[in-house]
């Protein structure tokens, strides 16, 4: 192993590694971590300087002397509170920072020797916060405002601003297009460099603090931003939707099976776990020989997971010279070390493939240095007549990405300029009212850290915002359905089946009013269609009655359970549905005259009888009742029922939300 | 929550699921698909929606047991079942418009995406002539459902068992013979699909083709989707899955279809009945 403690002052201490024989085999982590003793003789290196130049580097102005001064006096609580100021994902961008373009690249010990590891210390802060159970949430938490913000994206800007607008008391949602929550944290950056586990904890820790996050909801299809602001009752949106289309080079051969954008190749491994094949049903095909074009961190991912995936040899072709590389200097030794080869000053021109349509090679030109370019790195140019071919058998495109458009096409009103990105102004606001954005979205591809730069910046200006809105308690609940009953108007089946219907009495029963337990009833339509019900509770008007779950099932509702979840229900209240006959609208929850919550919720919220409260219900038939009465319940359990008045009629599915909102004003 | 509250076997190793999952039938249009992810280990596979009901908040995904994904779908999803993710919905509706008379042909399976597309073809006022082909009638499904929206609807099969004998493109002719037909919309295997376009296009018909290419992600984020469309790469998770069929090039897409034929058919032992080979 590296590693062995260097006691020079001019020299860091190396962080332990699994050697390059052994990892390139496995996808566990590479760098191992400091332990307790090198983190504080690493620490004890930082000169404390007055005027600390590392936190000019740092995008997001960590307090970096502090948490290291901390270090050496072992309190690493302290330490840990420190980073959690500025950084909200300290465990994430201690390993995944460019540091020795940021912080380090300012800190003053290297001019003459190696910078302090700032990136090292952080991470090791961290690590050590997560292993011991130090708590992240904030010290103070604000009273909840009420106020909602709908975060588009998972990835590292989203997380951040999730987080600091939790902090401020503001309910957060974050709508992530993907099963999985985390963005390019989830899907993109390998396991080897950023165990998932890493990520997997953040975002519990977010759960912890009451942020939402619902999956497989594209934002653009599932609902649209207007939605979000409209019907969904969001006060904010913040689009944080990164950019995540891959680019192509637009040249011969790029149709051919073997051919894969990063973005891909990085998926199925790491969101996919295609290298469990056939254990998961995700395949990817990499063959002996593989070719990367680019130069950048994700190049480098992918080279290094092709590696893992069994490549005899790997290339990374790039335009330019090693110098010119953007990717991390630790990424590029990582690959030297695991025997990537490269291939600098060349050019992809044409993909070759068999006649069955398999890449057998890559034909590359050769390229010369020119004059410095917009970017400041010189320009390549094409050598005539230098063409050659790598044979590979695969071909991984890490050539760069640009903005979804989808959110642009389904909110025309939104400004982006040519490459797509969204236009903000200094606050982070977009040029539709409640819509702000962050992170990749508006820069184009850049860090992890300068996402969360922009997240925080973001929740600053939203937080601002906010105040200037309308004030208003509101909880969100868990669907709350009777145990044992449900209700049911003639009103409810006409919304259900587009046709009237009315009670139809049997002729024993002489006073409507007191129809019992256990008797039947009938619904009849205009078109003669029969619904029996019996009856399951004493009705007090007889267009409403109470029916029993078996009933509400034939109905087309699924699953009767207690807001607190014990019949079918999972913890929390959500409705699982059975199989069988079912005609109606599945998942209907008919709510005609109340809603029933649990008494804990009620005490929780410190809902009174008497009280008047607003209930929202959000789903595809989103719907506020005003002046909603809070009574105890009428059952022998613990129940307390939200009694809407005698007109509205309220459907709640099991995949609603149902607020309380109580109004300040 | 995604329940399947009905599944069927209509056809031979062709089932129907009804599905509930609320805000994608709230949302969804003819011509778009939702993306499954049906357990921890499984692939994410795009699903045409072949029908839907914004009241009862369901979908209809018609599924034929011809791959690993698909199999383990349609044997071990029943109803009750909940499917752990489905996203959508997604891709671009399909194109609509009063265009006159239009053809609908679809081979296999292919019927369950066209039917919704072919019944708002219908509802906008199109005299709508549908055509479904299949191998024998054990395969044909939806006839009854074509039949109550298509002005004339006919059914073609390889060996005659049900309608007539032949291929759809022997009755596509037929009627481009005396028909004047503005629009064709073609759904099934990629053969199929490049054979009706080659009629078309000596008839000079605006043809729409919706193309069935490897997914992994739908939302245009991985380009494994891409097909090539006029000379143009394209997405077909988010351009698509609709393109012009006259630019399409259909060898290349059926070459990609086949990308991971030989690991899978190693690995399931599928002997060449893999997704490729579908319809």
């Amino acid at each position: 192993m590296r590693g062995a403690m260097q006691m020079s002052g001019t020299m860091r201490n190396i962080m332990p590694e699994q050697p390059a024989e052994i990892r390139k085999t496995n996808f566990e982590e590479i760098a191992k971590g400091y332990t307790e003793e090198m983190a504080v003789a690493e620490a004890q290196r930082c000169l404390n300087c007055p005027n600390p130049m590392c936190m000019t580097g740092c995008p997001v102005k960590n307090r970096i002397p502090q948490f290291i001064h901390a270090i050496t006096e072992r309190d690493f609580k302290e330490a840990f509170r420190i980073l959690k100021v500025r950084n909200s994902l300290p465990a994430i961008c201690g390993r995944v920072c460019p540091q020795e373009k940021q912080c380090e690249a300012k800190c003053v010990l290297g001019l003459k020797g190696e910078p302090v590891a700032i990136g090292n210390l952080e991470r090791f802060v961290a690590d050590y916060a997560r292993e011991h159970g130090f708590d992240s949430s904030p010290a103070v938490v604000h009273n909840l405002t009420g106020k909602r913000v709908a975060v588009v994206g998972s990835g590292p800007s989203g997380l951040t601003i999730a987080g600091e607008l939790a902090k401020y008391g503001h309910t957060v949602t974050i709508f992530e297009a993907l099963h999985k929550a985390g963005g390019v944290l989830a899907y993109g950056i390998p396991e080897f460099r950023l165990p998932k586990e890493i990520v997997e904890n953040e975002i519990n820790a977010l759960k912890e603090m009451g942020v939402t996050i619902i999956t497989n909801a594209i934002i653009g299809r599932t609902f649209t931003v207007d939605e979000l602001l409209g019907e969904e009752g969001f006060d904010a949106v913040y689009l944080a939707i990164g950019a995540s289309v891959p680019y192509f080079m637009n040249i011969p051969g790029e149709g051919l099976n073997g051919v894969y954008s990063a973005n891909e190749f990085l998926t199925r491994v790491n969101l996919m776990h295609a290298y469990k094949f056939p254990k998961t049903a995700t395949p990817i095909y990499i063959g002996k020989n593989v070719a990367v074009v680019g130069g950048g961190n994700v190049a480098f991912d992918a080279a290094c997971t092709a590696k893992r995936l069994g490549a005899e040899h790997v290339y990374i072709v790039y335009r330019r010279g090693k110098e010119e590389m953007p990717a991390r200097k630790e990424e590029i030794r990582y690959a030297e070390e695991e025997g990537i080869e490269f291939k600098f000053l060349n050019n992809p021109v044409r993909v070759l493939g068999s006649q069955d349509g398999k890449v057998v090679g890559l034909e590359c030109i050769q390229m010369e240095l020119g004059e410095p370019d917009a970017s400041g790195r010189r320009r390549p140019i094409e050598k005539k007549g230098s063409e050659f071919t790598i044979p590979v058998d695969t071909v991984i495109m890490a050539i760069g990405q640009g903005v979804n458009p989808l959110i642009k096409q389904t909110t025309p009103k939104l400004a982006v300029n040519e490459q797509g990105t969204i236009i903000v102004d200094e606050n982070c606001k977009t040029n539709v009212e409640g819509v702000f954005a962050g992170g990749d979205v508006v820069t184009g591809p850049t860090t992890v850290i300068s996402a969360v730069g922009a997240g925080r910046r973001a929740a600053y200006f939203i937080n601002e915002y906010l105040k200037t809105r309308r004030r208003r308690n509101q909880f969100h609940l868990p669907v709350g359905i009777s145990a044992r009953h449900c209700h049911v108007t003639p009103k409810v089946l006409e919304q259900l089946y587009g046709q009237r219907f009315r009670l139809s009495v049997k002729k024993y029963i002489k006073q409507p009013q007191q129809f019992a337990s256990n008797q039947r009833v009938k619904f009849v339509s205009d078109s003669g269609v029969e619904m029996n019900l019996s009856i399951v509770g004493p009705c007090r008007a007889y267009t409403q009655i109470e029916i029993s779950a078996t009933d509400a099932r034939t109905l087309g509702i699924p699953a009767i359970v207690r807001e607190s979840g014990n019949t079918k229900g999972s913890p929390g209240g959500k409705l699982v549905g059975p199989a069988g006959e079912v005609k109606l609208d599945e998942g209907a929850i008919v709510v005609a005259r109340h809603i029933h919550i649990s008494e804990e919720t009620a005490n929780k919220y410190q809902l009174k009888q008497g009280d008047r409260v607003k209930i929202r219900v959000e789903g595809p038939r989103s719907a506020t009742l005003d002046n909603v009465l809070v009574r105890a319940g009428l059952e022998d359990f613990d129940e307390v029922h939200l009694d809407t008045d005698e007109s509205n009629a309220l459907f709640v599915k099991s995949d609603d939300i149902v607020t309380i909102i109580i109004d300040d004003d | 929550m995604n329940i399947i509250l009905k599944k069927a076997e209509i056809a031979k190793n062709t089932f129907e699921f009804l599905i509930r999952t609320p805000y994608v039938a709230q949302k969804c249009e003819p011509g778009q698909f939702v993306i499954l992810h049906v357990d921890e280990n499984a692939e994410r596979v795009p699903m045409t929606i072949a029908d839907f009901d914004r009241v009862a908040g369901t979908i209809t995904l018609i599924i034929q047991d011809i791959g690993s994904t698909s199999h383990h779908i349609c044997h071990d999803f029943n109803e009750g079942d909940n499917i752990l993710d489905l996203a959508g919905p997604l891709g671009q509706p399909a194109q609509m418009g009063n265009f006159g008379k239009v053809v609908v042909i679809s081979g296999g399976i292919g019927v369950a995406p066209v039917f919704p597309i072919a019944r708002k073809y219908k509802q906008l006022g199109n005299y709508v002539i549908g055509i479904t082909g299949a191998k024998s009638k054990e395969f044909l499904i939806w006839q009854d459902k074509m039949q109550s929206i298509c002005d004339e609807n006919f059914t073609v099969t390889e060996d005659g068992s049900a309608g007539e004998k032949g291929l759809v493109t022997d009755i596509l002719d037929e009627i481009l013979q005396h028909d004047k037909v503005v629009y064709v919309l073609t759904i099934g295997s990629v053969p199929m699909m490049k054979k009706v376009t080659e009629i078309t296009k000596k008839h000079g018909i605006r043809t729409v083709a919706s193309l069935n290419a490897i997914m992994l992600d739908g939302l245009g984020m991985c380009g494994g989707c891409r097909v090539t469309v006029d000379g143009k790469t394209k997405f077909a998770c988010c351009d698509g899955p609709e393109f012009d069929a006259h630019l399409v090039d259909f060898d290349n897409l059926l070459m990609r279809q086949g990308m991971y034929h030989s690991q899978e058919s190693e690995v399931y032992g599928c002997g060449g009945q893999c997704k490729c080979q579908a319809q």
